[in-house]
């Protein structure tokens, strides 16, 4: 049992390690800074479901948000809880994308540990099939970004929302970079 | 006009407001934002912005007894953003669901506020609920028509798939239980948006799932 759990997060360790190209660079800290938020599911590499909810943004010169996934590929499920958020990010390539990268806690599927991660989220419009999603974690977990829809066997469902600058809201003053916020943790 | 006048008539349009949705037929307390989140305040004659934006993925009442899953509390100030989630989220004997998360954010100009859970399991009086995913959202813009929105995907209820029609305040009755889709109640200052709101025919059990109240 402990052997086949080791296994379930060894190989996406891997993968992730073959896989990852490194630090992007280029992404920074939304000026002024803007708010991002949604709700749904999308479908794991092994079919099962990846629900999700989430918001970041800027607040009183730091960065804010909460983060939870929960991974049905596991038995008990796998979730990520956001304990600490480290970083929000925009990525010029992707305008309407956000990053949000943090500290969290994983619970289920190999026990209880702690990660860092960073979560993509995408806003592309009504209703929401468009949107995008995806996740990585420092123990190699590596969702990468698909899109929430449309609902059927190959597509999940939800809506993300990217709402407006407010410049009454800021980050850290100076903005940290990219490897700050997200140190070691590429785009998912 | 001073802010005295202002709250003045904003008192006045409270009570206007909760007298015209008392006497409007057929909208019982449930309907006027409870349980999910209180009413709106009625809609202010001028002077500085009254922002008000909640937000909860679960606020059930069951024999009196209220309970509330990721509640974001209640925006104050346009500089500061509320929010809330938790992995997984149950309340024994009721439901269980997943991923739960509310925000609220107000700026200047408009509020936003946003709650979502996914893979609801509930039962109700008997009849079982489930739903994959169900985001509730409103946005209330100054000098604007405020606006709600539901998403509600894979909606079961008592075994029997049910489709959103999309439109706000879509009734659905099945075995005795009253079903409300994208409950929208409007005020003059904004809107409260209640995804899914499931009440018992013996009024012991009022839950609603996602809801998102928003005004300026």
């Amino acid at each position: 049992m402990h052997k086949t759990i080791y296994m379930l997060f060894a190989i996406p360790l891997v993968l992730a390690g073959t896989l990852t190209s490194g630090p992007a660079s280029a992404h920074f800290v939304p000026a002024p800074c803007d708010f991002i938020t949604g709700g749904g599911w999308v479908i794991g590499d092994s079919g099962n479901f990846v629900n999700f909810g989430a918001h970041g943004g800027c607040k009183n010169g730091a960065f804010w948000g909460h983060v939870n996934v929960l991974d049905h590929a596991y038995n008990p499920p796998a979730h990520l809880r956001s304990t600490k958020i480290t970083g929000y990010l925009m990525d010029p390539a992707f305008p309407n994308a956000r990053d949000i990268c943090g500290e969290g806690v994983v619970d289920g599927g190999a026990g209880s540990f702690t990660v860092t991660f960073r979560v993509r989220m995408e806003d592309n419009g009504e209703p929401g099939g468009s949107d995008r999603f995806g996740l990585h974690m420092s123990n190699g977990y590596d969702l990468t970004t698909r899109e929430l829809g449309p609902p059927g066997p190959t597509g999940g469902g939800g809506n993300i929302q990217l709402h407006k600058q407010n410049p009454s809201t800021t980050g850290p003053s100076p903005a940290p970079t990219e490897d700050q916020m997200c140190p070691g943790l590429s785009t998912p | 006009m001073s802010s005295r006048a202002s709250s003045f008539w904003k008192v006045i349009g409270v009570a206007g407001a909760l007298a015209a949705l008392a006497a409007w037929p057929g909208i019982s307390q449930a309907q006027l934002g409870l349980p999910g989140l209180p009413p709106l305040p009625g809609g202010g004659s001028g002077g500085t912005q009254t922002l008000t934006g909640q937000a909860s993925a679960v606020t059930a009442v069951v024999l009196g007894t209220v309970t509330s899953l990721a509640d974001s509390g209640t925006l104050v100030d346009a500089a500061d953003p509320l929010g809330t989630g938790q992995p997984l989220g149950s309340i024994p004997g009721l439901l269980s669901a997943e991923a739960l998360h509310a925000a609220t954010m107000g700026w200047t100009d408009q509020v936003a506020s946003e709650a979502s859970l996914g893979n609801l399991s509930m039962t109700v009086a008997g009849i079982g609920i489930t739903a994959t995913t169900v985001i509730s959202r409103a946005l209330a813009v100054s000098g604007g028509v405020p606006v709600g929105l539901s998403n509600i995907e894979g909606l079961t209820i008592g075994g029997v798939s049910v489709s959103p029609t999309g439109l706000p305040n879509q009734a659905v009755s099945i075995a005795g239980l009253n079903v409300i889709l994208n409950e929208q109640i409007q005020s003059a200052s904004g809107i409260v948006v209640n995804a899914l709101h499931v009440t018992d025919p013996f009024g012991s059990t009022d839950v609603v799932i996602g809801a998102a109240k928003a005004g300026i």
